[in-house]
């Protein structure tokens, strides 16, 4: 089955553009070692090379300190697209969890699981993520993407559960019970995989909003901590003078933009790809 | 006569709700014996689908299948057995088909990978080998290019097909019994009379039990050995399918019977039967169909009848059983009197009626 998900995402060339963007940027921050132009910390010349505009010999430019802002974009995109993934991971499969468990045995236990789901969602997350980084000095990437992956599910598990309800209540699924399957395999054979769409495109727009709030968080000084690079680090870095070293702002700007717009693209035609019915040719 | 496959006695499956207590199915007793196709006939909302799903203990909260009940299946009763037995009896011993075939596929999988998992669930086959035997069961309900076929999802497929899918599915395993819940219901007329037939073929080849849940008498006629007519969650009449169409007792039986389009019958329209099944929270305490009946006289409102043997294998719930002389004295029914709806103007004289009071009175 999930050969045949994929057949029908590639089938797409509007994913396949997507996900070409998503291998290349991915493709060129696992490489980075190898490809990037210069090392992302060496401040090569800070006096004669500082804060140069893109040039054949640096095409992004040089920050204050005189380091090539391409390299450390490559470098940056490590720290940012394996923050995301990994929060998002996290959050995903909290996600799932939590919301198949509720909706598919409801009752008293969806009851109180959905009303814990209504008191975290209460809490404004970024105010709650700026609270927390902002008064722990010693926030190591791993803690860093336990509480942004730890805060992002509530919304989405509301939303599995939604839809986990209306699947089980399903014909079908009433049919394989009839047919002797048990619950587990009711709830991850049959009633996950319909309930999956929407949880997809959840987490590839998750994906997106994460480096945006990473971003946001790094930029603030709360993400992401020097020495590493990440896209929001770099970005704060040229906030100072936008104006005049507008290429530090750019560039890393750009990789985020792009990175989010394509991460919803694919969550789109993931949709279309789960769900055979919402492709073109399908026929009833 | 040997031990019947399955024995239902004493049935009764309540929902609860806040408006009170639904007696869905209230005390319904049948047998179906070995090889043998028993129909279930009734109008929506007389209780035969959640008797279907009792049987297969299928019935979710807050419906419950009450003390008392027994289900004997094969000599063991259902209602004793643990979940995980009971996983074991269903799609393996007993198998259903559902109304749908529309709903009932799953939209994202293969045909051929459903009809897979049964034997994958049962006994434990290899992806490879359940795949083998799901071709084999499309070849068996008559589709053609199965192994093509297999591949295709449900929506590729049209209704008929669809279901020869749903009964491929419940046959996998070779079950002792099917329950087909308004198998063919869905489908168009011609597609209807394929799927009884393909239904009919299978249980002449593996000497299955069909419990057949349908409103289509006409479904009962070409299938049924026996009809079992259901009418408020409970029984009304019992017999064999020539007593129904032939000497059907119970005036609920002689409604869904005139209710039945016939080739030559010369009836310029067909009759149907006034009002709807009440609400199963408020059973009217005497005969629950009192207030439909042509012939309901005052014995009908307050005392609820028993099954009357009426002949050999047949009985029927009617107090007509005992007065036979109230038949000749039809009026418009209770609830035709209530709404004013073809009240006196034909109700024919006034003596025939005297025996009808006003609601208000009754009740």
């Amino acid at each position: 089955m999930t050969a045949e998900v994929w057949r029908r995402l590639w089938r797409q060339r509007r994913a396949r553009v997507a996900l070409g963007l998503l291998a290349t940027i991915a493709l060129a921050a696992l490489l980075a070692p190898v490809i990037a132009p210069y090392d992302p910390i060496a401040q090569h010349d800070i006096i004669g090379l500082k804060s140069q505009a893109p040039s054949w010999s640096h095409p992004f430019g040089t920050d204050q300190y005189s380091r090539d802002v391409l390299s450390r974009l490559m470098y940056g995109a490590r720290i940012s697209l394996s923050v995301a993934v990994l929060a998002v991971f996290l959050s995903g499969t909290l996600a799932l969890a939590w919301g198949a468990v509720a909706g598919y045995f409801g009752g008293r236990l969806d009851a109180v699981m959905m009303r814990i789901i209504d008191g975290l969602i209460s809490i404004p997350r970024v105010l709650l993520l700026l609270g927390i980084l902002g008064v722990w000095s010693e926030v190591t990437l791993p803690v860093l993407i336990l509480l942004l992956g730890g805060t992002g599910w509530f919304g989405v598990s509301r939303m599995v559960r939604a839809e986990v309800l209306s699947v089980s209540r399903r014909d079908h699924v009433a049919a394989v019970r009839a047919l002797g399957a048990g619950d587990w395999r009711i709830l991850t054979g049959h009633v996950l995989p319909n309930a999956l769409a929407p949880v997809l495109v959840a987490v590839a727009l998750g994906v997106g909003s994460l480096i945006a709030l990473e971003g946001g968080l790094s930029y603030l000084g709360v993400g992401v901590r020097p020495p590493h690079a990440s896209w929001g680090n770099i970005i704060q870095d040229g906030s100072m003078n936008v104006t005049g070293l507008w290429w530090m702002s750019l560039f890393p700007g750009l990789a985020i933009a792009v990175t989010v717009l394509a991460c919803n693209v694919v969550g789109e035609a993931l949709r279309d790809a789960v769900d055979p019915r919402h492709l073109p040719g399908a026929h009833d | 006569m040997t031990e019947p496959l399955l024995k239902v006695e004493n049935l009764h499956t309540f929902f609860y709700s806040e408006n009170g207590v639904a007696r869905a199915v209230d005390g319904v007793s049948f047998a179906v014996g070995a090889g043998e196709t028993v129909g279930i006939v009734g109008e929506s909302g007389c209780g035969k689908s959640v008797t279907a799903l009792s049987i297969l203990r299928l019935v979710r909260p807050p419906g419950r299948i009450e003390q008392g009940s027994r289900l004997l299946f094969d000599g063991t009763d259902l209602l004793g057995l643990s979940e995980e037995q009971m996983r074991k009896i269903r799609g393996n011993r007993i198998a259903m088909v559902f109304q749908e075939p529309m709903t009932a596929l799953n939209p994202v999988f293969t045909v051929g990978e459903q009809i897979a998992e049964v034997s994958r669930i049962h006994e434990g086959k290899s992806r490879k080998d359940a795949w083998a035997r799901a071709v084999e069961m499309l070849t068996l309900v008559g589709i053609p290019s199965p192994e093509q076929r297999a591949k295709e999802y449900p929506h590729q497929l049209s209704g008929g097909m669809r279901q020869r899918i749903v009964i491929a599915m419940a046959l996998v395993m070779n079950p002792a019994l099917v329950i087909a819940d308004e198998p063919t219901t869905a489908l168009d007329v011609t597609i209807q009379a394929q799927i009884l037939e393909l239904l009919s073929e299978m249980q002449r080849r593996a000497g299955m039990s069909i419990l057949m849940i349908t409103h289509d008498l006409g479904v009962v006629a070409e299938t049924c050995t026996r009809v079992i007519v259901m009418y408020g969650g409970e029984i009304v009449e019992e017999s064999s399918v020539g007593d129904v169409f032939k000497a059907a007792h119970h005036p609920y039986t002689e409604g869904l019977l005139g209710a039945m389009p016939r080739v030559g019958g010369g009836q310029e329209r067909l009759t149907t039967i006034p009002g709807t099944v009440p609400p199963p929270t408020a059973w009217p305490v005497g005969c629950r169909f009192h207030d439909r009946c042509p012939y309901a006289w005052d014995r009908c409102v307050n005392d609820h009848p028993p099954l009357y043997q009426i002949g050999a294998g047949h009985v029927s719930r009617c107090h007509l059983a005992e007065e036979p002389e109230y038949r000749n004295r039809p009026h418009p029914p209770l609830v035709e009197q209530v709404m004013g709806v073809g009240g006196v103007a034909q109700g024919g004289a006034p003596g025939e009626r005297e025996n009808v009071k006003d609601r208000s009175e009754l009740t």
